[in-house]
């Protein structure tokens, strides 16, 4: 292998048809660059049309730029000798060698050898999603490619690790406008996984049945308030989204369950009285629960449960509905 | 409606040798048949490319059914039900209603007919027999539309005498369709109901796709009245939608300007239920269908079903305007419990034998005029006595 310096300008950055890497500007690269210099070249292709493509060492080469160095040491092959869907499969193996790819590394890989190198989606079953620890499945190539073309913004809340990469999967066959609106609206807001999965539910069902975009759900002025409310942590204002939602979607049930708790209100009955409905109130029978530590305890809590019969309000927790 | 025409039929083998099967054959002329050797192992290509549920209709499978095609209704496992009885001629249905069940219940795609009719009425004439003292309201309409292949397969023809030969039995022909031809003539003796699913035009227009109109079912369900038959209106599933109220209230009162009231066995009420699995797979294939987007919880057996309060504010007004049309018509509920019963229609059933006695009654006193003497000693029996 001839290992040689190659003077930075002829190297063309701009091309990154091999690039894997999603993070091009670690900064760690660059101090252990300035510490102790390139110790593994790089691998260019010498193109026929001139100029230098970058195969393997993106971010080292960036790093060395920054760094105002003149020159790298590299690996130049001709470009006949490393054609594009070999000089990405070499990217490819080199990278994994060493480290797990993120998913939009992956789909970044996959997209590239689909849509750039056009190989067939079978090959691309059979030899690369093995090597990327993927299941060799239709379904999986196909939310890997939708992925690469997800929102920018996404992929920032996705790398952040605010976003799942099931949240990001659904949202990435979804209209970049929408995309667009989810990714701003997230920009203040935090949900948990499982939240994420239910909002995205709720929104697709609440347009659905107002016969309106997805993005017009999450531009009415009562989501924009809960965004814009300073007074909210951005969990807080997660599980504000969650209830405002649900309530829309589902008004027949919230307004039973307000009526049930203010109905529970009405009989005065101590916090550590707990009543429960059926589920979904699906029949009017209720659930109540206390506990007592003593025998003065049990006796007061039990008083106020014979209040609480002989309350008018009682009723009420029998009729929601 | 739009009539079915496969695009190919697959005989299993010993089908072949069944009559029934030439005679279907002999209907569907230019439809290229092929033998096969077991309807199990249908050509793998059924399941590939888009909307397989769809695209497998066009298959039309003839084979013998194996073990029973007589079975009590799902049902049966509802705090209140009716003691119902399917009999399976057929698996599926291409009428392509949204929220049809068999799309995530049947195995196959294909439309599949048995053809050993033979075996089906030695199965129900034993069945019956056996229990002289019971009576039994037995339907076709679980795993596939009773009367929609009826031009092809003329089933009808083989079992309504039949059961009008049955002292302690009725047929129930439920439908969405306007195949009522073959019914004509027939010497059914009050021993079949011919019954219609009914819903606003609306709703058929959305999600009953392929099935016959609402006044084709009327029309059909009119001239069976002429013919002597007892009629069954099932409103079910109920669906509710914007305008729903004013949509149903005409529907009911349409339902009375095609028939009389004293035709009528009965009406029955179910709201929509279905399970997690076929509303996902409903939003796939009908994406512009509303059904999925209702107020549901989970129910019995994990269904998903209206909320509580929305179900019984249907069957309530559903059963006020039905009233206001024809006081006397018996109208019971499907698959609901005690609670939604009591507080729809101000009354329960005490128990699921208290509902199958009065709906025995109901059939047995229609069968007595034509069958004096013959009305078995059974539960209906005692209850019209």
């Amino acid at each position: 292998m001839i290992v040689e310096d190659v003077r930075m300008d002829r190297v063309e950055f701009e091309d990154e048809t091999c690039r894997i890497s999603e993070d091009l500007d670690p900064p760690q690269l660059e101090s252990s660059l300035r510490e102790i210099g390139q110790v593994n070249p790089v691998v260019l292709v010498d193109k026929s049309s001139g100029g230098l493509m970058i195969v393997c060492g993106f971010r080292r080469l960036r790093a060395l730029r920054r760094l105002g160095r003149p020159t790298a040491l590299a690996r130049i092959l001709p470009e006949v000798d490393l054609p594009l869907p070999e000089a990405l499969r070499l990217a490819l193996w080199e990278n994994v060698s060493h480290r797990e790819l993120s998913p939009l590394e992956a789909a970044r890989a996959l997209f590239t050898l689909r849509h750039i190198c056009g190989l067939p989606e079978e090959s691309i079953l059979e030899s690369y999603m093995p090597a990327l620890r993927l299941a060799s499945h239709p379904h999986v190539l196909h939310g890997y490619l939708s992925l690469h073309s997800l929102h920018p913004q996404l992929r920032a809340q996705l790398n952040e690790g605010r976003l799942t990469l099931a949240t990001v999967g659904y949202l990435a066959s979804k209209p970049s406008t929408f995309q667009g609106a989810f990714a701003s609206l997230m920009a203040g807001i935090r949900l948990t996984a499982s939240l994420q999965r239910q909002v995205l539910e709720l929104v697709a069902e609440l347009a659905a049945l107002n016969d309106c975009p997805a993005e017009a759900v999450l531009e009415r002025p009562e989501v924009i308030g809960i965004s814009s409310d300073a007074s909210l942590a951005p969990q807080e204002k997660g599980q504000r989204l969650y209830d405002l939602l649900y309530r829309q979607r589902f008004p027949r049930i919230s307004a039973a369950e307000d009526r049930f708790v203010a109905a529970i209100s009405e009989i005065g009955l101590p916090g550590d009285v707990q009543v429960r409905h059926d589920r979904y109130f699906e029949t009017p029978s209720i659930h109540v629960e206390f506990q007592a530590a003593s025998t003065e305890r049990f006796r007061v809590l039990a008083g106020t449960l014979d209040n609480a019969a002989q309350s008018p309000g009682l009723e009420k927790l029998f009729q929601i509905g | 409606m739009l009539p079915y025409r496969p695009s190919r039929i697959l005989i299993q083998e010993q089908s072949g040798r069944d009559a029934l099967t030439g005679e279907i054959l002999s209907r569907l002329p230019g439809v290229p048949a092929t033998t096969i050797l077991d309807a199990g192992g249908l050509p793998p290509e059924i399941l590939c490319g888009g909307d397989p549920r769809g695209r497998g209709k066009q298959t039309l499978v003839l084979a013998r059914h194996r073990g029973n095609f007589m079975k009590e209704c799902p049902g049966s496992g509802a705090e209140i039900c009716c003691n119902y009885y399917v009999v399976n001629f057929a698996y599926n249905c291409h009428l392509e209603c949204t929220y049809c069940i068999l799309q995530t219940y049947l195995n196959s795609p294909a439309m599949v007919v048995f053809t050993n009719v033979e075996d089906l009425v030695r199965e129900v004439e034993e069945k019956l027999s056996a229990e002289p003292d019971a009576f039994f309201r037995i339907g076709t309409g679980e795993m596939a539309d009773s009367l929609a292949l009826d031009d092809i397969t003329c089933y009808s023809r083989i079992l309504v005498p039949f059961f009008g030969r049955l002292p302690n039995g009725i047929l129930e022909l439920k439908t969405k369709s306007d195949r009522i031809a073959n019914l004509e003539g027939l010497d059914h003796r009050g021993h079949t109901v011919v019954s219609w699913s009914l819903n606003p035009a609306a709703v058929i227009r959305s999600d009953e796709l392929k099935t016959a109109t609402l006044q084709e079912r009327l029309s059909a369900a009119r001239k069976c009245q002429e013919w002597g038959y007892r009629l069954g209106f099932h409103f079910d599933p109920l669906i509710r939608y914007e305008g729903w109220e004013g949509d149903y209230e005409k529907t009911v009162g349409e339902l009375f300007a095609a028939v009389e009231p004293r035709s009528i066995a009965w009406i029955s009420l179910g709201a929509l239920r279905f399970t997690p699995h076929l509303r996902d797979l409903l939003k796939e294939r009908f994406p512009k269908s509303k059904i999925p987007y209702g107020e549901f919880v989970p129910g019995h057996h994990g269904k998903l079903r209206y909320f509580r309060p929305i179900r019984e504010e249907m069957y309530s007004k559903m059963l006020g305007w039905i009233r206001r049309e024809a006081p006397g018509v018996f109208v019971y509920l499907c698959m609901e419990s005690r609670v939604v019963w009591e507080r729809s229609f101000g009354y329960a059933p005490r128990a699921t034998s208290d509902l199958s006695d009065r709906m025995d009654a109901l059939v047995c006193g229609a069968c007595r005029g034509t069958l004096s003497g013959e009305i078995p000693e059974g539960r209906g029996r005692r209850l019209l006595t």
